[in-house]
C-alpha cells in the first residue's frame, strides 16, 4: 500500500465519515432511538438461538463424559460422611435443622408484589443476552434471577432482546449479607472474579463469618433484597488486614442456563 | 466473489462468538483477512467498520461501538503494517492481543486476559500456517 498525497487524503475522508457513522449509530442507540436495529439483528438471533441450544447440548455430554471421574470420586466421599452421619446421633440432628432452614431459605416465596418475566438465554459471551427486550417490559437495571438465586442485572435493554451483566463480571460490584443458619452474621461486597467465583470483600474483622455461609442480596444500590448468589468457600486468614475476605462459590453454573426470569416490577 | 463472501464469513463468525465463545474469532478474522486478502486500505476499513456493526447487533450491544474500535484499531494496523512484517505471525498476534484487550478495556466489563491470549496465539499458529502456504504458493508461480 503505497501512501500517495491523494490516496492519504481519500483514507481519511473515508475514515472520518465510517467513524462519524460509528459515533452517530452510537448516540441514537443511546438513546433508544434506533427503531430498525431490531430488523438487522433479527438473521443474528436466528443463527444464535440454534447454535446456543447446540452448545448446550455438546457440553453437557462431553461434562458427562469427562466428569466421570470425579463423579466417581464424589460418590465415594458422600458414601463416606452419609456414614458418618449416621454414626453420630447429635450431628445429624443438627445437620437436619439445618437443612430445614435451608430448605425455608431455598423454598420461601418472592414478595408478592414482585411480577416475573420469562426470558430464554440465547447467548453467553462473558454477558447473558436473552429474547426479551423493553417491547416485553425489560429496561436496564432490572434484576434477573433463576428461581430465588440473583443471576445478574440486565445492562441494556433493546426491543426484542437485552444483555445481562453476570454476577460473576469482573468489576461489579454487589453489596451483600451473610447468613448462617439462623441470622444475619456479617455484611460486606461482593465482586466478580470473571470465573465461576466470586470474592466477598469489606468484612470487618470483628464480624464472624464461616465456610458455607449464605451469601444473599442486601438490596442496595439497585438490587433486590434477599436473593441468594453463593455460599462462602474459602475465607483468607489474616487477622493484620482491615477487612475479612471470602471466596464465594455461586449456586448455579451460570455458563449452562437456558432460561431466567426478569424481575419487571418490585 | 470473494469480497462479499468475507462479510458472509464475519456474519457467521459474530454469531458464532456471540452465542457460544468468549474469544474475540471476528477480530481475529479481520487481522487474517487484513494480512493475507484484503488489497487496501479502504477495503480494510470498510471490513472493519462492517465486522463491527455485526458483532454488535450479535451480542445485543450498543450499535457502532466496536465499529468504532475496529475501525481505530486497522488504522493503527495499516501505519505499522509498512514497519513491521505484518505477515509475521508475531505482528499478527501482538495486534490481536492488543487490539482484544484494548476494546475489553474501552467496553468497561473487565480484561479478559486468558482468552485474548488464547485467541491471539490461535491466530498466530494460522497465520504460520498461512505464510507457509502462501510463500510455497509463490515459489511454485516462480518456478512456472
Amino acid at each position: 500500500m503505497i501512501y500517495g498525497e491523494e490516496k492519504l487524503k481519500k483514507n481519511l475522508v473515508l475514515f472520518t465519515f465510517l467513524a462519524a457513522v460509528s459515533i452517530l449509530l452510537l448516540f441514537l442507540d443511546n438513546r433508544g432511538w434506533l427503531g430498525f436495529k431490531s430488523v438487522l439483528q433479527a438473521p443474528f438471533l436466528a443463527l444464535e438461538k440454534p447454535l446456543y441450544s447446540a452448545r448446550l447440548s455438546v457440553t453437557g455430554f462431553w461434562g458427562f463424559v469427562y466428569g466421570w471421574p470425579a463423579r466417581e470420586l464424589e460418590m465415594e466421599q458422600l458414601r463416606a460422611q452419609l456414614a458418618k452421619v449416621n454414626v453420630d446421633q447429635k450431628t445429624l440432628n443438627e445437620c437436619l435443622a439445618e437443612n430445614n432452614h435451608i430448605k425455608k431459605l431455598l423454598g420461601a416465596s418472592l414478595p408478592a408484589r414482585w411480577q416475573f418475566l420469562e426470558a430464554k438465554v440465547i447467548g453467553a459471551d462473558g454477558k447473558l443476552h436473552l429474547d426479551r427486550g423493553t417491547k416485553d417490559g425489560v429496561t436496564a437495571g432490572m434484576n434477573v434471577v433463576y428461581e430465588k438465586i440473583l443471576i445478574g442485572r440486565v445492562e441494556i435493554a433493546n426491543s426484542d432482546d437485552a444483555v445481562v451483566e453476570l454476577i460473576n463480571q469482573k468489576d461489579l460490584i454487589i453489596p451483600v449479607k451473610v447468613n448462617d443458619a439462623k441470622t444475619t452474621r456479617a455484611r460486606g461486597l461482593l465482586t466478580g472474579q470473571g470465573d465461576n467465583r466470586l470474592l466477598l470483600d469489606k468484612v470487618l474483622q470483628e464480624e464472624r463469618i464461616s465456610k458455607d455461609d449464605w451469601v444473599v442480596t442486601s438490596g442496595e444500590e439497585g438490587w433486590l433484597p434477599d436473593l441468594l448468589i453463593g455460599r462462602i468457600d474459602e475465607i483468607e486468614e489474616d487477622k493484620a488486614a482491615l477487612y475479612q475476605r471470602a471466596t464465594v462459590l455461586p449456586l448455579t453454573d451460570l455458563k449452562r442456563l437456558e432460561m431466567v426470569f426478569v424481575v419487571i416490577k418490585d | 466473489m470473494f469480497k462479499y463472501s468475507v462479510y458472509v464469513v464475519l456474519f457467521v463468525l459474530a454469531a458464532v462468538q456471540a452465542a457460544l465463545l468468549p474469544f474475540n474469532l471476528v477480530l481475529a478474522a479481520l487481522v487474517l483477512i487484513l494480512s493475507f486478502a484484503a488489497g487496501s486500505v479502504v477495503q480494510g476499513m470498510l471490513l472493519a467498520f462492517f465486522s463491527g456493526l455485526f458483532l454488535d447487533l450479535a451480542r445485543g450491544g450498543r450499535l457502532g461501538f466496536t465499529s468504532l474500535s475496529f475501525l481505530v484499531l486497522v488504522v493503527v494496523f495499516s501505519l505499522y503494517q509498512r514497519r513491521f512484517n505484518y505477515r509475521s505471525p508475531l505482528f499478527s498476534a501482538v495486534v490481536i492481543l492488543v487490539g482484544g484487550l484494548s476494546v475489553d478495556w474501552m467496553a468497561g466489563a473487565g480484561i479478559n486476559w486468558l482468552e485474548n491470549l488464547l485467541t491471539a496465539a490461535a491466530a498466530g499458529l494460522l497465520v504460520l500456517f498461512l505464510s507457509g502456504v502462501v510463500v510455497s504458493g509463490e515459489r511454485g508461480k516462480l518456478r512456472v
